[in-house]
């Protein structure tokens, strides 16, 4: 029962924060809320680890600010007791030139009294850095050429 | 109470991996299973996506050509009545140059009457990139080019 109320609450914290509702997507966490998001911060320095609602705001709010036209599709979703993992598809068009950045990511939820605790990404952060970049990293480290685009 | 299909499979690839002993594995792996590891193809051949128990098979011959697994914890994990999640920490050896490898992965399985229909494992990629293929400095190198 705990489960499925999990999975919803998960489900809505999804919905609100990806339809651009911030304050929204922070009043359905914590306040001592954690977050950590291993990657190369300096390309992606917004991520990293973060703590409380004033730094999960900053973090939240630079996403939208680099980004709009967000869009996610939950891939999978499993519960078990006061966690919830779910397998994220998301599609990112940037503000600077409306490209689109599309990404699969791995989040890992801890709830506490019906409130998002804890949030853990694994991305395959490769993938990730070539888009943001724009850069075929792959073809740099290996000297061949890039493929064309 | 039934073991859960995630341990029956988790230990046959590990003894797979490290043992070089497919014959448990197989088993447990549906024929049209559904497979994909993320990350760059261009680094690690065995990474990208896979259908059907002979190509998956394929791939961990690969992997277990490639890599010992030395220890993994799981940070979190979830089970369904046949999903699983689990968030890992693996310490590797590549093979090749005996070199640790420290590796983070996400996976999302699903089962099938005990048989593995689906996986997909995320990997932090620029973190495996780094240890197995280039030295933070010379990535840096390479990007600035």
């Amino acid at each position: 029962m705990s489960e499925e109320l999990n999975r919803q609450r998960v489900l809505n914290l999804l919905a609100t924060f990806y339809a651009g509702d911030v304050e929204g997507a922070l009043a359905r966490c914590t306040d001592d809320v954690e977050f950590v998001s291993p990657a190369p911060v300096d390309v992606l320095p917004h991520l990293g680890a973060h703590r409380g609602k004033a730094e999960m705001r900053a973090m939240w709010q630079t996403v939208h600010q680099r980004y709009k036209e967000m869009r996610h599709e939950v891939i999978e979703l499993v519960a078990e007791g006061d966690k919830v993992a779910a397998l994220l598809r998301l599609f990112f068009r940037k503000r600077a030139n409306d490209r689109v950045v599309q990404f699969d990511l791995a989040v890992f939820y801890t709830l506490r009294d019906g409130r998002i605790a804890r949030i853990h990404e694994v991305i395959d952060t490769f993938d990730l850095v070539e888009q943001v970049l724009e850069r075929d990293l792959s073809s740099l480290l290996t000297n061949k050429p890039p493929e064309p685009t | 109470m039934t073991e859960h299909s995630l341990w029956r499979f988790s230990r046959a690839l590990h003894r797979a991996i490290n043992e070089r002993q497919f014959s448990e594995i197989e088993p447990l792996i549906d024929e049209d299973v559904d497979w994909t590891i993320h990350g760059p193809v261009e680094f690690f051949h065995c990474f990208g996506a896979r259908r059907g128990r002979s190509a998956v098979m394929e791939v961990i011959r690969q992997i277990a050509e490639r890599v010992r697994v030395h220890r993994f914890d799981r940070e979190a994990i979830m089970l369904g009545p046949d999903q699983a999640s689990s968030m890992l920490h693996y310490s590797l050896t590549a093979l090749d140059t005996n070199k640790p490898v420290r590796v983070r992965l996400a996976h999302f399985a699903r089962f099938k009457e005990g048989r593995l229909s689906s996986i997909r494992i995320m990997i932090d990629c620029c973190e495996l990139v780094e240890q197995a293929v280039y030295p933070p400095h010379m990535r840096m190198v390479a990007v600035s080019a």
